[in-house]
């Protein structure tokens, strides 16, 4: 069954085009409107198109010197309107409803005006249909999701080549010279610490030998003690012989051996003294000696060590060396706080990001591309085989095949096999390959469609040819619509019936 | 000839790609309202290439 429509429908029609106000009733099967030139009849037809496609621009429905206007369509106890305003700038907008079975295809496969896809093109001499068959089987959505995604990955590898990500190339770079600084600066460090160790090596055999000495002084000095008390036992006991002398004054044999005792302490008094002397002055040497070290390490510790400070200045300019190395590498690895699309972010992540994202589109591209040659393919083959199957319900003579080739080029094979380019074609065969190739388009895409209309089109066909297709589209279309050109003596607009 | 894909086919192939028959269904709902279709079409392209950014990045 055919969708939506079945049953009487009528139109009714105000500021359409040159339309003031009309009312039209249609039936099933075929409606000829009948009326002389500039009476309406493509108003009329614009009209009844802006309730299922959009096609037409609103500004080539509305009246020129009208506001407002309407198209309202009644079948049954629905009614469908469609209402058109002109704006304060002069556009015209339309809004309100369409009918259910509403398709913007219809235009191209269900509407032969003069300026309707196929009859253009034909006329025109074309011969190229892959557009007319993209826009029928929606052929045309794959592809504008394949050009987008495609502009996308062309966007992104753009940015990608362009001067912030390639400044991010320089990193490795970068991090081998940061690498090498650190390096050198490590090295230089390992030799002031050599030379500071070998520095405090020298303080330590001072400070040993200065132990050394003060060790020797301290033994010295009780030396000396021993010695000075020694000296004092003697003269102690030398006095204690004085005194017996002085008591052994009638003996002289005691005396004389008492005298002699102390000529020895005298004599042991005098080597006591000498050695006492000695050590003495061993005690100053080494007094002296003990001093010297100590300034000795004193000078030490407080002198810098011997070539450090060249050392140290080489330190200096490679730290600075290398905070400049890190901001370079920070600003390569990170955009900067005031960039418009990642502030702050690492470039090797947005880098990462966007690779992922070229993936994907490519992914994304290369399953449309397979799913709209499927799609195409198949339109153009169910196209085809409706085309050759009109050709021959309708036995059409002087063409033996019509067909489009996988480049979508349209191909007149006459019956002597000779191929016949579009533009040679008299205006007759030129319509009647139109209607044709719309019939099949509607049979291929919209075969529920219920409607074909047919806008003055028949002209230049006799009337038994113009019959025949009629026919023809009647047996396929409930409701069938023509415009008939008739006399000027006809008044407005008038249509006739055929069941 | 190519053969006529079946639907099971097409699904098989989408799932290859992530995403792409929830974006398939979406993208085409908007493009078959014309007016700002490519526009949008654009953004969604670039929202569902995001997603698989994040997704593949963080390893989930």
């Amino acid at each position: 069954m055919q969708q939506g429509m079945q049953g009487r429908v009528l139109l009714e029609l105000e500021n359409i085009g040159c339309l003031k106000r009309a009312e039209l009733d249609f039936k099933p099967g075929l409606n000829i409107i009948k009326a002389p030139n500039a009476s309406g009849k493509t108003s009329l037809i614009k009209g009844l198109t802006s309730m299922f496609s959009d096609k037409i621009p609103p500004a080539h429905i509305l009246a020129l010197n009208d506001l407002n206007g309407r198209v309202k369509l009644r079948y049954g106890s629905q009614i469908y309107e469609k209402i058109f305003r002109r704006t304060p700038s002069g556009s015209v907008v339309a809004g309100g409803s369409m009918l259910p079975f509403a398709d913007h295809r219809a235009f191209d496969a269900c509407v032969a005006l003069a300026e309707t896809g196929v009859v253009h093109k034909i006329t025109g001499g074309e011969a190229a249909f892959r557009e007319y068959l993209e826009n029928l089987s929606y052929g045309k959505y794959y592809s504008m999701v394949i050009s987008a995604a495609q502009e996308l990955v062309n966007e992104s590898s753009r940015e990608l080549a362009g001067p912030s990500f390639r400044k991010f190339e320089a990193l490795p770079l970068l991090l081998t010279e940061l690498t090498n600084l650190h390096i050198e600066r490590d090295q230089i460090e390992e030799r002031i610490e050599k030379l500071k160790s070998a520095h405090e090596v020298e303080v330590q055999s001072l400070l040993k030998k200065m132990e050394e000495k003060v060790s020797a002084f301290s033994r010295a000095e009780m030396g000396l003690s021993e010695l000075e008390r020694t000296l004092a036992r003697e003269q102690e006991g030398e006095q204690q012989l004085r005194s017996f002398l002085e008591l052994a004054d009638d003996s002289a044999k005691v005396a004389t051996h008492i005298k002699d005792g102390i000529a020895g302490s005298k004599e042991r008094q005098s080597k006591i003294k000498r050695e006492i002397a000695e050590q003495k002055g061993l005690l100053k040497s080494l007094k002296n000696e003990v001093e010297t070290l100590k300034k000795q390490i004193e000078q030490k510790r407080t002198k810098e060590v011997r070539g450090s400070k060249e050392l140290v200045r080489e330190i200096n300019r490679l730290n600075k060396a290398v905070i400049l190395k890190e901001e370079e590498i920070q600003r390569a690895e990170r955009f900067p706080s005031d960039d418009s699309k990642y502030p702050e972010r690492l470039v090797i992540e947005v880098r990462k990001e966007m690779m992922k994202k070229i993936e994907w589109l490519d992914k994304v591209i290369e399953h449309f591309q397979d799913k709209y040659m499927r799609r195409m393919t198949s339109a153009r083959l169910r196209f085809n085989r409706n085309v050759n199957k009109a050709f021959d319900e309708l036995e059409l003579k002087g063409f033996e095949k019509v067909f489009l080739d996988q480049d979508f080029a349209l191909h007149l094979v006459r019956e002597n096999s000779i191929q016949q380019p579009v533009e040679t074609l008299s205006a007759s065969e030129k319509l009647t390959i139109s209607l044709i190739l719309m019939l099949a388009a509607k049979e291929t895409f919209l075969p529920d469609f219920p409607l074909f209309i047919i806008d003055e089109l028949t002209l230049s066909y006799d009337p038994e040819r113009f019959r025949h297709i009629v026919n023809y589209i009647r047996r396929r279309v409930p409701y069938v619509i023509v415009t008939s050109l008739v006399s000027s003596g006809v008044g407005g607009l008038q249509i006739a019936y055929e069941a | 000839m190519r053969k006529r894909t079946t639907k099971t086919e097409e699904s098989s192939s989408g799932h290859m790609v992530p995403f792409i028959l929830e974006f398939e269904r979406q993208a085409l709902s908007i493009l078959k309202d014309e007016a700002k279709g490519k526009e949008q079409l654009k953004e969604m392209l670039e929202d569902y290439a995001a997603r698989y950014a994040r997704q593949s990045t963080s390893g989930a």
